[in-house]
């Protein structure tokens, strides 16, 4: 653990905890990677939400970094050395979301042992941000709107009123207007949520992000990995590959591909292909060069998807899966090479050979 | 008073403050701490939330 764990580790941890006052002034820049002209909006609007104590709504697709957002608008705000709770409303259970938020006492339901505060007075003073708001039953859609009306809640159970000074900041990648349409989401709970509206951007319109976010995952990467493997860098075709993909998993996906790059990556340069694009453009009849690009693109998807299965079925072992594909040992871990196929577990047999 | 998950500890205490570590040491870190009785861990429904242990100081 290092630093963290050893001694005097306790200091190191109580400083590194965040602060009002402007100590740790990196605190968003550290975090919120980009400088296309699309996110610096986006930066420049969660610096302004930030300082106003309102409701914020965030949407955006998937792995946009609507959590990141979140704790952005936390830890630039007053509320920075308070709580950031955050939960995930579509993995409570429907029948435990109101006692999960607004807590229980003790013997509210069977298996109520104990009273519970809630998740809305752990965040008291803080932050709490709820994920998926669009799966929330209309129960408790109730519940919340309550709740947003004058910030007065009872636990589940219970006939004492009581408040709490906590600021919502909610997300969704779902629509939620088209789901008021459909009377799936209460329109005056919308309208409670999107005081302030916050919409992350999908990374293909994000320009040269999508470098500049490789670029900064292979650094920490270097960072936490240093001691146990070589520092790496990109090959030049590499970084032109990840901007010819779509990256519909957005920033998520990037840091995935990345980090699973790095870590197959036995050299000091990471290189390869680009992920196979579902948003290639179709092939134009008549058009020589795009005709043999598809070509390519074909035999490569032919050759990467054959390799894989095969060198599934042998497990990982190169020796075994070339002598049941009928190639060469040789010519067959090339292809492996090429496709970055290789597991370490692969190696491992195969070296032992 | 802050709280927060492993993850938001890992991003917000500890990238700002110069230490890039992964998060599983950041959760051997922090489970070290909570066995030295420095910070406590809450589950939260399907959440795990670190802060420093109160009344513990």
């Amino acid at each position: 653990m290092g630093n963290i764990a050893g001694p005097g580790s306790r200091m190191e941890l109580k400083d590194a905890m965040p602060r009002t006052g402007g100590v740790m002034v990196d605190i968003a820049e550290s975090n919120l990677l980009g400088s296309s002209p699309q996110f610096a909006h986006v930066i420049a609007q969660i610096r302004r939400i930030a300082k106003f104590d309102v409701t914020v709504l965030i949407g955006g697709e998937t792995g946009t970094g609507k959590e990141l957002g979140a704790r952005a608008v936390h830890y630039l705000s007053a509320r920075a050395s308070r709580p950031f709770i955050a939960v995930n409303c579509g993995a409570l259970a429907d029948s435990l979301v109101e006692s999960e938020l607004f807590g229980h006492e003790r013997g509210a339901f069977t298996d109520a042992r104990q009273a519970s505060p809630g998740l809305v007075s752990e965040a008291e003073g803080g932050t709490l941000f709820l994920d998926e708001i669009d799966t929330l039953s209309p129960k408790a859609q109730a519940s919340l709107l309550r709740f947003l009306q004058d910030g007065t809640y009872r636990r589940v159970g219970g006939t004492q009123t009581r408040t709490t000074d906590v600021r919502m900041i909610a997300a969704s990648n779902a629509n939620l207007d088209e789901m008021v349409k459909a009377r799936q989401f209460r329109r005056d709970l919308l309208y409670r949520l999107k005081v302030m509206p916050l919409v992350m951007p999908p990374l293909r319109e994000r320009g040269g992000d999508v470098l500049e976010l490789a670029e900064a995952f292979l650094t920490r990467l270097n960072r936490q990995y240093g001691a146990q493997t070589s520092r790496k860098c990109f090959d030049p075709a590499f970084l032109a590959s990840l901007q010819r993909y779509s990256w519909p998993g957005n920033v998520r996906e990037l840091e995935h591909f990345v980090q699973r790059e790095y870590l197959m990556c036995e050299g000091q340069v990471i290189l390869g292909g680009p992920p196979q694009d579902l948003a290639q453009a179709p092939v134009q009849a008549g058009d020589d060069a795009a005709f043999k690009q598809a070509k390519a693109r074909a035999i490569a998807d032919f050759e990467r998807s054959y390799v894989a299965s095969a060198m599934a079925r042998a497990r990982g072992n190169i020796t075994q899966a070339a002598r049941m594909a009928g190639q060469d040992r040789s010519a067959f871990s090339k292809l492996v090479s090429k496709y970055r196929l290789a597991s370490v577990v692969g190696q491992e047999q195969d070296s032992g050979e | 008073m802050c709280a927060d998950s492993a993850e938001g500890v890992q991003q917000w205490w500890l990238r700002p403050a110069g230490f890039e570590v992964s998060l599983d040491l950041v959760v051997a870190g922090l489970r070290v701490l909570e066995g030295e009785g420095v910070v406590e861990c809450r589950r939260l429904g399907t959440r795990e939330i670190w802060r420093l242990r109160r009344g513990g100081d």
